[in-house]
């Protein structure tokens, strides 16, 4: 029997362990929801960051195309071989596999590649196709290939200074590729996949949920024919005249578009991270002769009909002694700087002063960078002495006491070419996406009018003259003509301070063709011996390199040489648009341009022509016209003879005519003859030979 | 005597049953295989369990509670028997031999150990005349409980052993022994683990002293306490030494979790994470990460109520905490009627080791308990364990069945 004490001391008990219980049941409850509903998300993301992960998927890179589209830069397919073993075994294996593979001896692999167990390694990320079939047959365990993508350059060493390089994974390091590395790359996109514990995945979806965005495509306003031209020519002139080095740079007259730009250093040591052409600066010499010949016209200073008297080759200005390599008497000012003459000029820069000089060469772009975008450029300096000497007036007016880039020199040269406009120069076209659109483009920036047009046609033609019948004989050409300044300047002594003896810079600064210039651009040697004249070491050069360019455009050629015959030829003249217009219209156009219409009908309206609108072409040439017919089984045949056979197979194309031709040139014989009504499609012939 | 099912705690034996139902359905998703589209064949073992369970408890509450008593201290030596046994033929796992192989299925001795124990320990302090109080009483059964207690020790199993101290100090605490007793009993296991700090150690040994200062238990007692606390806190160094270097791991990282994220702290933080990503609602059956992706280590066994956390929120794991609160509110309610000592002892001892079960087992879950392999009763994975607490809630039924019994 229970007494009454141990039944209430049993319910204390009772009531104290059941208290216990609930409090220990309740600390359950409440850390499980302190877990799961107040940090609930933290947890979640822990568990999703543990689960979930991301593949990147590399982006293409763009391309890098020349202004005519040529492919500078592109991706290829590269096979990569890495390392990812699970063991020790697997380690060994590979390593003796390796051996064999790439024929080493033994135990060289393992201290080449130190592989570890369960970790990525890069074996070669450039494994040639064949090596690359043969471990894929073998199925080595813990080597693998994988599939990348290599930067290519299908010109192979043309023009690698512009364009840089790449680092193994894609990375532009140098020239364009680094300067323009965030737009050629593109963003990656990524994969989603879900791993477990044990570090499988699986690929929730194949398709990346964020797409990799390919890299912009750039647009170089460099013609890689004549960038190839120029950097042959170059090594050429380099190699024949012993410099030490050479430089050139080309560029588009009307907009300041470089065209092509090299170095090449002796040996074939050249430089392939800086390009010369803006990261070094020279001293002129009597290329600069050309900014004081423009200040001199502009400022009024000079009378072409005046001589001057050149002391016969050695003048005492100030306390030093200027010379010139011919004894000349009086000369002209046209003549003093054909001839080049130092005491010339610098007599003639005495009457302007140095501040206007400076002022001038200002104007024209000295001393400040061109900002053209390529790493390293120099901005040259003006010396600006407190008191103008004599001799320091003299000095600059002969290219002396300045340093300038020769980039500097090609635009202020194009300025005076294009009839005074100056632009900053531009070595991007445009930006084009991965699918084919045009997304930035560039256009030339005028910087302003730096002379007045008729001061340049004069200063051309003195420009002219001095590969005529000056200085740069030996840069004429039969080919295309050419106007340029040649600059025989002495190499400063950087160590003990004034210049070093019979060390030249032999420079041409020049633009062609002449008749209506397009091209401006220099050519620079540094040191050549033991001839050191810029015209007949730098002139040669700039004349075989204007000739080759010219031969494959010819329009820049000479009219007497592109034309063979012809009373007009050689007076070059746009051709109108007849499109539209009544014949008889067009005919009194074309007739007061001096150029022969030949149309398939008296009278109607113009729907075609050819050459098209706009083009420049010798006032002789024939222009077709076609008449806007009813019938459309039927067609005239026009009269082609005479006409150049680009000209008639254009006709015959548009006509949907088929035709063979016999020979090339002009048109000499035709059948059916003209004015015969053929049906489309019909055969006819054509034989032509030279005009 | 024929039973007579209406006066059957059925309500009881249901949430034994939802209990061990939800377990089959999260042991299915634990070790479900998105790859093949079906799980291995782990829930296929447990349902036979369950009916092997099921059918034990149909033969046990047929029984007449007498039979219990009458044979409490054969069982306790078989279990004792079984325990001795598998520390030479059991099977090893993870540095410990816990379990025999007979054909297909393990045995684990420790859970019929357990009630080995439950049986002995209630049939002697229902019968015993001694008063609650007496260093005899109190020897005796704790010489009871230390023998299977040093058997699983030599296992070496120290979660599985706690059942048993726990066994004995509820038992202990439910007969009448006076808590004052009670925490001087315990005083030394506190000693040996503030002893890793002695300053704790010694103001844990100042707070003692004046504890008996002020209460006065007796002279022999007190001297006892005192000295046996001085001796748990000198030799605890050398006791340290002597523990496996996974249990060392356990308690190490157990105070921290994060100082071994990728060993044995790797199973508490995934056990959180997984709870915690669960959310209120969870991520649905077979939706849960952590464990279709296998982060969650042991998920069919000691982690499935992570599985449930995960999958079925904060709400299924409510439901599951509430249904044992249900049973343990049950057994409570049955051993403090009973008028029979020895059937509310075997009450209150079944209640005390479902609930120190799930007390440590979802307590190791939560990162509020080392984690000590103890599984979650009816949920988890493991015949034997199965069986067990269902002969448990068997014990409880006739416990009820039988109250009006002397």
């Amino acid at each position: 029997m229970m007494s009454k004490t141990r039944v209430s001391k049993s319910r204390v008990r009772l009531v104290f362990l059941c208290v216990l219980g609930a409090l220990l049941w309740a600390a359950v409850i409440v850390r499980l929801a302190d877990i799961q509903i107040v940090h609930g998300s933290e947890y979640g993301r822990m568990a999703q960051k543990q689960s979930t992960g991301k593949i990147e998927v590399k982006a293409d890179r763009g391309l890098i195309y020349d202004r005519k589209g040529r492919q500078l830069a592109i991706n290829v397919l590269r096979n990569e071989l890495c390392g990812y073993p699970s063991g020790k075994q697997e380690i060994k294996y590979a390593y003796g596999y390796l051996d064999r593979l790439y024929g080493r001896t033994n135990g060289k692999s393992r201290r080449l590649h130190p592989l570890k167990p369960e970790r990525f390694r890069w074996i070669d990320r450039n494994l040639p196709d064949n090596l690359a079939l043969r471990i894929a047959n073998d199925s080595v365990p813990g080597l693998y290939i994988r599939k990348g993508m290599k930067r290519d350059y299908p010109f192979g060493g043309v023009g690698r200074q512009l364009l840089g390089c790449t680092d193994i994974d894609g990375k532009g390091i140098s020239g364009l590729e680094f300067s323009y590395d965030s737009l050629l790359a593109g963003s990656p996109g990524f994969i989603d996949y879900i791993r477990d514990a044990h570090r499988n995945t699986y690929r929730i979806r194949e398709i990346p949920l964020v797409k990799p965005l390919a890299g912009n495509s750039v647009v170089l306003t460099v013609d890689w024919y004549f960038q190839e031209i120029v950097e042959d020519e170059l090594r050429a002139a380099v190699e024949e005249y012993n410099a030490l080095e050479g430089t050139s740079v080309f560029v588009d007259c009307h907009s300041g578009e470089i065209l092509a730009a090299a170095d090449y250093v002796a040996g074939g040591k050249t430089d392939a991270i800086k390009l010369r052409t803006v990261s070094n600066t020279i001293e002129p010499g009597s290329v600069f002769k050309i900014i004081t010949a423009a200040t001199l016209l502009d400022e009024e200073a000079v009378d072409l009909e005046e001589e001057i008297y050149c002391e016969k080759g050695s003048w005492k200005c100030g306390r030093r002694l200027l010379r010139d390599d011919k004894k000349h008497d009086t000369l002209t000012f046209r003549e003093t700087f054909e001839l080049s003459s130092n005491i010339g000029i610098a007599k003639l820069a005495q009457r302007i002063g140095g501040e206007k000089l400076v002022k001038a060469a200002r104007r024209f772009g000295f001393g400040q960078k061109t900002m053209v975008g390529l790493p390293g450029e120099q901005s040259g300096m003006i010396a600006e002495p407190g008191v103008w000497s004599d001799y320091n007036i003299a000095a600059l007016s002969i290219g002396h006491a300045i340093s300038v880039t020769p980039l500097q020199l090609v635009l202020a040269v194009a300025a005076v070419a294009n009839g005074g406009k100056l632009y900053r120069p531009l070595l991007i076209k445009g930006m084009v996406n991965s699918e084919g659109k045009l997304v930035r483009k560039y256009t030339s920036e005028k910087l302003g009018k730096v002379m007045r047009e008729d001061d340049a046609e004069l200063l051309r033609s003195f420009m002219q003259g001095v590969v005529e019948k000056g200085t740069a004989m030996p840069a004429r050409s039969e080919i295309v003509s050419i106007a340029g300044k040649t600059g025989t300047a002495e190499v400063p002594d950087l160590e003990r301070g004034g210049y070093l003896k019979n060390k030249f810079v032999a420079s041409f600064l020049g633009f062609f063709p002449v008749e209506d210039p397009r091209i401006a651009g220099i050519v620079v040697l540094h040191q050549p011996e033991p001839v050191h004249y810029g015209g007949h070491t730098a002139g040669p050069a700039f004349r075989n390199m204007a000739e080759r360019y010219s031969i494959a455009n010819s329009d820049l050629m000479r009219p007497d040489t592109r034309l063979i015959a012809g009373d007009h030829g050689l007076k070059m003249k746009e051709v109108p648009d007849f499109v539209g217009r009544d014949v008889s219209l067009a005919a009194r156009i074309a007739e007061k341009k001096g150029m022969h219409l030949v149309a398939d009908s008296s009278e109607g309206v113009v729907v075609w022509q050819y050459p098209p609108e706009g083009r420049r072409v010798p006032g002789s040439e024939k222009v077709a016209v076609l008449v806007d017919t009813e019938s459309d089984q039927t067609v005239t045949m026009l009269n082609l003879v005479g006409m150049k056979l680009r000209t008639a197979a254009a006709v015959l194309d548009y006509q949907g005519l088929e035709f063979k031709v016999v020979g090339c040139g002009v048109v000499k014989k035709q059948s059916p003859s003209a004015g015969a009504m053929l049906n489309r499609n019909a055969a006819c012939r054509l034989v032509c030979g030279s005009a | 005597m024929s039973l007579e099912y209406r006066h059957i705690d059925w309500r009881l034996v249901g949430a034994a049953l939802l209990l061990s139902v939800i377990g089959i359905i999260l042991i299915y998703s634990a070790q479900f295989d998105a790859a093949t589209g079906s799980s291995l064949d782990f829930y296929l073992k447990q349902i036979i369990w369950l009916a092997i369970a099921l059918f034990i408890f149909a033969v046990l509450i047929h029984l007449p509670l007498r039979v219990i008593d009458f044979l409490s201290y054969l069982i306790y030596a078989t279990g004792l028997g079984l325990l001795f046994l598998v520390l030479f033929i059991g099977q090893a796992k993870y540095g410990a031999a816990r379990w025999f192989s007979v054909g297909p299925i393990n045995v684990s001795p420790s859970d019929i150990a357990k009630l080995a124990l439950l049986v002995a320990l209630s049939r002697f302090l229902a019968y015993t005349k001694l008063p609650p109080q007496s260093k005899r009483r109190i020897f005796i059964s704790a010489a009871l409980a230390a023998i299977p207690v040093l058997l699983i020790l030599r296992q070496p199993d120290l979660g599985t052993s706690l059942v048993f101290v726990a066994l004995l100090f509820s038992l202990w605490l439910w007969s009448g022994l006076s808590p004052l007793y009670m925490i001087l009993i315990v005083s030394p296991l506190v000693s040996l683990l503030a002893a890793f700090h002695w300053i704790t150690w010694t103001v844990f040994l100042v707070l003692l002293i004046s504890f008996i200062l002020i209460l006065k238990p007796g002279f022999l007692f007190s001297f006892i306490t005192v000295v046996a606390n001085l001796g748990f806190g000198i030799i605890t160094p050398f006791f340290w030494n002597r523990l496996a270097d996974y249990q060392k791991l356990r308690i190490l990282t157990f105070l921290d979790p994060g100082r071994d994220p990728r060993g044995a702290g790797y199973q508490i933080i995934q056990s959180k994470i997984a709870l915690g990503s669960g959310g209120i609602l969870g991520k649905g059956y077979l939706g849960g990460s952590q464990s279709q992706l296998k982060f969650l280590p042991e998920r069919h066994t000691d982690f499935i109520f992570s599985v449930l956390g995960e999958e079925f929120g904060f709400i299924g794991a409510m439901v599951v905490v509430i249904v044992f609160a249900f049973i343990f509110y049950r057994g409570v309610v049955i051993a403090s009627r009973c008028r029979s000592r020895f059937a509310s002892n075997l009450a209150f001892g079944a209640v005390t080791i479902l609930f120190f079960q799930f007390l440590v087992n979802i307590g190791m879950t939560l990162g509020l308990m080392p984690v000590t392999g103890l599984p979650l009763p009816f949920l988890s994975y493991g015949g034997t364990s199965l069986v067990m607490c269902w002969f448990l809630i068997g014990l409880l039924v006739l416990a009820d069945y039988y109250w009006t019994e002397y």
